[in-house]
């Protein structure tokens, strides 16, 4: 047997260790089962083969050749059927293959039975080789025929593919398949005369195994890896065999000084020589390669280079975003690239300003699958295996409505160590096709570049963030502390707070809510567009009562979102802001208000605007807190000044009641201490003249002078009595008085006197007066005393009228005296009840009486008053409370208290009802008894 | 209920198989068979919390959830309590859509077999009824599976579909199968709809004789009925003008070829290769064998309530079901916990979920539907048991669940034995008793309950003792409870009573002419209505007579 026969074995072993493994994988798909057919094909024509080659003899080896037809026939067709189902076509519905297998039919039929297709066998260098018959062209023609179509089916499913593993495979089919072809032209050329090696069935197994291999394994080694690194071997192979080559020849014509053996070896040294210089090469033809062949990925990757260099000198993310984007997308091909930041619990595109970006920021929900499945697998995650891979089935609605929405066809995960930083988001390629494995790979070696210059910028952009946050900080702080200082006014303090913070801040609305009980009541607000917003108070819901229980922050993103109540939603709508921050105003470890901020738009405030805000609110709650103090210390002093006022007047006036009544008392003293020094004498005077006018006679002129001594001497004791009476006032006798009766006496004693004068008494006494409290005695010394002046001021005579009635409010008792005399001068009316004022000429009174009078009134809880008008007359009246009724004692001194059961503080006055006892007495309220109408002229002349 | 057009997506699940992904269409549809149980519940509690925002927002839903927020499954199982459908009723049965998170695709109706209510109604959301169909084409996928990743699909693939129409929420399927992948239905969905669901069934089968068919989905026991009726000689099989159409002559002498070089009648099987059956109901554990036998392989079973959508599927093994892990919130009362409810009506029992469920034991099943539906909490009133909490054989690392029971569907014999529906089915099955329907009911006669069996059989010659003495064996077999009730109480718990023939045919038949729902139309096979008891043995009555 000559080798060229084991050929065909050996093929036959390889296809049939090929089918085997493809039923030991089942055969239960279509597919399958028509590829295992193909291989069983294949079996039975290396078979077919061996027998031919084998052959002894003509015959022989013409029986193996037209059985050869069979498999010749239906291999093509069977190939052609499986292009079709690796297509996804359905077979059934392909007339032209079932056209293809009845034809193959009758040509094996022919072929088996006729010499129609093969009429002969003639010898060649290696084997038998059939002479074809007329018909041999035919099968030649279909073998083509359909293997040209199965060609082209796949081809243009080739084209039209986007997956890239689909590409991949079908282009491991396609390989194998130019195998076929090339195997098969070899086979054909005798046809045409020329004779070669018949390539086929060496063909048809790597043909078999390339396609046994795209069919049963799901990740296969991309072709182009393989092409790539074949070419590049193949070139590094050829450099070097060319070299060894010219070494043997060179080393082969050397003129006879070396040995064979060390011809060998200078060789083979200078062979591994040329590998090792030759080595570097293999960068460089790799670069040539690339270019030539697989320009798109060269690009790519000398973009991608360039980027790397170029990321690494920028810090601000926006521009560094913007540059990502651009590049990536010019190496890949892509149809938007978009860099999104993964920030806490957000994601958002720097790149992408103005209102687009709000398509681009999201919220990222806690567990979140996308996210998640990036951090943890750190690989590229495509948009249809978000669709598809069952650990996406957790998805909220608008989630699987972002990752839609972007448009995005692969994502890029960028890492440092666990944490992901950013996701480099791919949408479809220009070309529609897929991205490759290779080109995921250039990404990831480019994403973790991206990862660092990303961060980098980030922490740039914070650091800066935070240093400019600070200025701002301290700026705003300044400016607050210094218009703090301005004023101590509350209310111009609040507002000049709010009306910098909102500056400071940048917001739309800013107010101080101070806390009353379990509401907010606004201090100051600026911003409002319903001003009767200020009005407004909130009830401190579970929301503010953290904030003001717990001192923290309250920070709303967006309150027409939020869980809030509906009113304060409302209100957010009306007013046109969205975002809320408010920290507590904290002074003295008590919260006394909230300061809080709104914005027009969702915002998350950042830490450092709510430290910044606290900070002012800490200052402002200090400020408010002193501005409180000094409302107090002012208001105090208010009092204090009108306090002050007060009791300097009463100091006033109790020094000047207290000279007087010290003067007084010192008079009544010096005059009491007289009249009491004087009274013996005059006693002892009287006496005599008593003794005199007994034991002895007189004449009527002597008897004349006795009288007129007698009645100086009866004016001396008067006077010396009234004296005494003025330092040493009697007490009151309290007795149940009718003042009617009291009067009538008194008329009756002094009636006669007056009409002496030619004065006229009139009297109108109300007979329905109540009764009084009083000493009889007393009243009538008053009366007298006012009668007699009276008398004193009508010389020429006149009208006296006495009137005793009940004052309109009840509360008094009057008993006027009006005279027509000759009135007492105005500026002597303030000065007639002060003891020892008189306006009579020396020797005619010693001007006690009044001032005795009022004193006596006083006692009684009473008042005496005068109106006069020089030349119409005088009124006085004697204002005297009736018994039972209240009496309002002003008492400047305490002395009264042992009388009272209980004393009102702060009370001008102390009261006391007059009981029939009146050692006895009740605390009564404060009575302060109405005022007695002010006299005037019209009782003259009633 | 609305029209969904059937001009839909189908591109891209055709467009992946024409692309040769089939990968990515497994993973797409059966790929929830490769999550990990947290994996699993990570979903359903993402989802749960996705649900409460949607409820949240809807007037029911705010009564649902008691005016609350729940931001955690704990703080929802604590907060909102397990409800029935009385709770929906008052807005359900009204159809009110300004009550539900979002307005409905359609309304779902099915049948109140509870006994309070005619009818049930259920609002089906978009996203939900979507999911739904997206599971039934996983359930196809599978039945024509014999691995994983394995499936026979092709564009034009013939179905015929047996299940209740529309408006019961299996009728509304169709369609958006169509949207979902270009199956052919048997007959065309538009024709279908007309039909009553005993000429869909006759249609679909004459049009499979010159179409195919590669898909059945149903009750098995229509695919036994059909069955057996070939074993019978095909009365009425053949339809005229039908006969002489190629296809048909082709197809015929393919399956007498095949049923005489078996030596045996001409079968289904013969006739059609199928790639799937799916088929749902209480009888399908009991009616495998037979339907492999006539059709040539076992049907994968699938599980679904109208309320809470499909809820589980069985795989290739043909062994127990894998539950869905997005199409409702699933939770367990265990047993003894369901038990203790049925006596207290007041009480509410504890639930466990997934991960807390143990192999072996049975529970009632609680459900909150996803994807914006209103079911929150809710009793379906069905018995399941966990019989794995992983699937060894398709490398299924998710609890393996088997239907167990209707809550209501069970008699309790003296305390002792507790002799559910499937349990009956499979005693009749394993009796060999051939009979027509049947229908049981726990009778009392005294003090003493048992249970008394209603059965029509196909064999008149077959004796009342004959009969009692197989079924009864058999159950002793079967369930050791009831074997003790003879041998330790000296009970004899059962009855029989041999109903004349047609009785069931008659019983429908007067029903249709009542115009009785189409759930209505049979008695159900645990009878505790004796309206229904009454109506039956009427009907039996004008047997005798006639």
């Amino acid at each position: 047997m000559n080798w060229h026969a084991l050929v065909p074995l050996v093929c036959l072993a390889a296809n049939a260790m090929l089918l085997t493994l493809v039923l030991t994988k089942g055969i239960y798909n279509p597919t399958r089962r028509v590829f295992a057919a193909l291989l069983g094909v294949s079996i039975l024509w290396n078979l077919f083969i061996f027998g031919m080659r084998t052959s002894p003899d003509a015959p022989t080896a013409l029986f193996w050749e037209r059985l050869v037809a069979l498999p010749a026939c239906f291999f093509p067709l069977l190939y052609y059927h499986f292009a079709l189902l690796l297509a996804g076509r359905k077979s059934s519905k392909e007339p032209i293959l079932v056209l293809a297998y009845v034809l193959g039919m009758v040509l094996v039929a022919l072929a088996l039975t006729t010499d129609l297709v093969v009429s002969g066998v003639r010898r060649t260098a290696w084997a038998w080789s059939p002479r074809p018959g007329p018909l041999g062209i035919l099968i030649a023609v279909s073998m083509y025929l359909y293997s040209l179509l199965g060609v082209l089916v796949l081809f243009r499913t080739y084209r039209h593919l986007r997956s890239h593993r689909e590409r991949n495979r079908l282009a491991y089919v396609l390989l194998g398949s130019s195998f076929i072809f090339l195997g098969g032209l070899l086979d054909l050329a005798p046809v045409v005369g020329i004779h070669v090696y018949p390539g086929t069935i060496v063909g048809d197994v790597v043909f078999a195994a390339l396609i046994t291999a795209a069919i049963l394994r799901y990740e296969l080694l991309d072709l182009k890896i393989v092409l790539r690194r074949g070419i590049v071997y193949a070139i590094l192979g050829g450099l070097t065999g060319t070299v060894y080559l010219l070494m043997i020849f060179g080393v082969g014509k050397l003129p006879g000084m070396l040995s064979g053996q060390t011809k060998t070896i200078v060789a083979a040294t200078a062979v591994g020589i040329a590998a090792i210089l030759l080595w570097p090469l293999w960068g460089p033809i790799q670069h040539w390669i690339d270019r030539l062949l697989f320009p798109a990925h060269h690009d790519a990757l000398l973009i991608v280079d360039q980027l790397g260099q170029r990321i690494t000198r920028i810090l601000q993310l926006d521009q560094l975003a913007s540059i990502v984007e651009e590049e990536i997308g010019r190496a890949f091909g892509s149809e938007g690239v978009r860099l999104l930041i993964h920030e806490d619990d957000r994601l958002w595109a720097p790149a992408v300003k103005g209102a687009r970006g709000a398509d681009w920021k999201r919220s990222v929900r806690d567990g979140e699958p996308v996210i998640g499945w990036l951090q943890r697998e750190r690989r590229p995650l495509t948009q249809e295996e978000i669709d598809t891979l069952p650990q996406f089935k957790g998805l909220w609605k608008d989630e699987i409505s972002y990752w839609r929405g972007i448009g995005s066809e692969l994502l890029i995960p960028l890492s440092i160590k666990d944490r992901l930083v950013a996701i480099l988001a791919l949408g479809p390629k220009l070309s529609g096709r897929e991205y490759d494995p290779q080109e995921h790979q250039l990404l990831s070696i480019v994403a973790s570049q991206l990862a660092i210059a990303i961060n980098n910028a980030r922490l740039y952009e914070q650091t800066d963030e935070k240093l400019r946050d600070r200025v701002a900080e301290l700026t705003a702080l300044n400016t607050i502390a210094q218009s703090l200082t301005k004023s101590l006014e509350l209310d111009e303090m609040l507002e000049s707070i709010v009306s910098h913070v909102a500056q400071v801040m940048q917001a739309r609305i800013c107010t101080i809510r101070l806390v009353e009980g379990d509401e907010l009541t606004i201090g100051a607000a600026v911003g409002y567009k319903d001003e009767s917003a200020r009005q407004h108070r909130i009830k401190i819901d579970e929301r503010l009562a953290h904030l003001i229980r717990d001192g923290e922050p309250l920070v709303i993103e967006d309150l027409w979102a939020a869980e809030v109540p509906e009113s304060r939603r409302e209100r957010a709508k009306q007013e046109g802001v969205h975002s809320f921050l408010g920290v507590p105003m904290i002074s003295k470890g008590k919260i006394i208000g909230v300061l809080s901020i709104y914005e027009e738009k969702p915002h998350r405030f950042t830490e450092g605007e709510s430290s910044l805000l606290l900070t002012i609110a800490n200052q402002a709650a200090l400020a408010i807190e002193n501005a409180r103090l000094y409302e107090r210390i002012r208001e105090h002093a208010g009092e204090l000044e009108q306090l002050v006022e007060e009791r300097t007047k009463e100091l006033k006036a109790i020094h000047a009641e207290l000279l007087k009544s010290s003067k007084l008392a010192a008079l009544g003293q010096l005059a009491s201490g007289v009249a009491h020094e004087l009274n013996n004498p005059l006693g002892a005077i009287s006496g005599y003249l008593e003794l005199l006018q007994e034991e002895m006679e007189f004449g009527p002129q002597e008897m004349e002078y006795m009288e007129r001594i007698e009645k100086r001497i009866q004016q001396a004791t008067k006077i010396v009595r009234e004296l005494k009476s003025l330092g040493m006032p009697s007490e009151p006798v309290w007795q149940v008085v009718d003042v009617n009766d009291v009067l009538e006496e008194t008329l009756t004693v002094l009636e006669w006197r007056l009409s002496l004068q030619q004065i006229e008494v009139q009297k109108e006494m109300s007979p329905d007066l109540p009764l009084m409290h009083a000493d009889p005695d007393q009243l009538e010394q008053v009366f007298i005393n006012l009668i007699a002046n009276a008398r004193q001021a009508m010389r020429e005579g006149g009208t006296f009228k006495v009137t005793s009635r009940q004052s309109r409010s009840g509360e008094w008792v009057e008993i006027i005296f009006a005279d027509t005399g000759k009135g007492i001068a105005k500026e002597h009316l303030n000065k007639i009840f002060d003891p020892f004022f008189t306006t009579r000429s020396p020797g005619k009174g010693m001007g006690l009486g009044l001032s005795v009078s009022h004193r006596i009134i006083k006692d009684h809880g009473g008042a005496i008053d005068v109106w006069s008008e020089r030349g119409r007359g005088s009124v006085f009246r004697v204002a005297l409370p009736p018994s039972g009724a209240k009496r309002c004692w002003e008492i400047r001194d305490c002395d009264e208290k042992e009388r009272c059961q209980a004393v009102r503080e702060n009370a001008d006055y102390r009261c006391w009802s007059v009981t029939e006892d009146a050692s006895q007495c009740e605390q009564c309220e404060v009575y302060r008894r109405k005022a007695l109408p002010p006299l005037d002229g019209t009782l003259l002349s009633q | 209920m609305t029209m969904i057009s059937t001009e839909g997506d189908t591109r891209s699940t055709v467009e992946l198989l024409r692309q040769g992904r089939r990968e990515k269409i497994w993973h797409k549809y059966c790929g929830f068979l490769d999550l990990s149980l947290p994996e699993f519940m990570e979903i359903q509690e993402r989802l749960l919390l996705e649900q409460i925002e949607r409820l949240k927002g809807c007037e029911l839903g705010k009564q649902l959830l008691r005016g609350q927020t729940p931001k955690s499954v704990e703080e929802f199982r604590r907060v909102v309590p397990l409800m029935k459908y009385e709770v929906y009723e008052p807005y359900l049965s009204q159809k009110q859509e300004d009550v539900l998170p979002e307005k409905p695709l359609s309304w779902a109706r099915t049948s109140g077999r509870s006994g309070e209510y005619d009818m049930k109604w259920a609002p089906v959301s978009a996203e939900f009824y979507q999911r739904s169909v997206q599971y039934i084409l996983a359930t196809l996928m599978l039945s024509s599976s014999r691995g994983k990743g394995d499936f026979s699909l092709e564009e034009g693939d013939r179905i015929l579909y047996g299940l209740a129409p529309a408006p019961y929420a299996s009728g509304q399927i169709p369609y958006g199968l169509l949207r979902e992948f270009p199956f052919r239905f048997l007959p065309p969905v538009e024709v279908a709809e007309k039909m009553s669901f005993q000429e869909r069934i006759e249609e679909g089968f004459r049009l499979a004789l010159s179409e195919g068919l590669d898909f059945f989905a149903g009750l098995s026991s229509v695919l036994v009925a059909v069955g057996q009726r070939f074993e019978g000689g095909l009365e009425g099989a053949k339809t005229p003008g039908l006969s002489r159409r190629p296809a048909v002559v082709g197809r015929v002498v393919k399956g007498l070829l095949r049923s005489k070089l078996e030596r045996r009648p001409m079968l289904p099987t013969d006739l059609w290769s199928l790639k799937g059956i799916v088929a749902g109901g209480m009888d399908t554990d009991t009616l495998r064998g037979q339907v492999r036998r006539y059709w040539g392989r076992y049907p994968i079973e699938i599980y679904a309530a109208t309320e809470l959508g499909t809820i589980a599927t069985q795989t290739w093994d043909y062994e127990d079901m894998t539950f869905f892990p997005d199409m409702s919130f699933l939770e367990f009362i265990p047993e003894e916990e369901q038990l203790r409810s049925k006596d207290e009506p007041s009480y509410q029992p504890s639930t466990l979920l997934l991960d807390e469920v143990e192999a072996g034991q049975k529970y009632e099943i609680v459900g909150t539907t996803l994807k914006g539906g209103i079911f929150v909490r809710y009793r379906v009133g069905d018995m399941i048991e966990i019989t794995a909490l992983r699937n060894a054989r398709p490398e299924i690392d998710l609890p393996q669940m088997r239907f167990y029971s209707r809550c209501d569907d069970v008699i309790d014999i003296a305390g002792f034995t507790r002799l559910t529906e499937k349990l009956l089915w499979r005693a009749l099955a394993d009796s060999g008793v051939p009979f027509v329907d049947w229908a049981a009911s726990k009778e009392v006669e005294g003090e003493r309950s048992f249970l008394h069996l209603y059965i029509e059989t196909r064999d008149d010659s077959l004796s009342h003792a004959v009969v009692k003495e197989r079924l009864h064996t058999t159950l002793k077999v079967l369930d050791s409870d009831y074997r003790h009730l003879e041998e330790l109480l000296g009970l004899d718990p059962l009855r029989v009573t041999l109903l004349s023939p047609g009785t069931f045919e008659r019983y429908m038949r007067d029903r249709q002419a009542l115009g009785a729902d189409l759930a209505h139309l049979k008695p159900p096979h645990i009878v505790s209505s004796q309206e229904v008891l009454q109506r039956l043995l009427k009907m039996h009555s004008q047997g005798l007579a006639s």
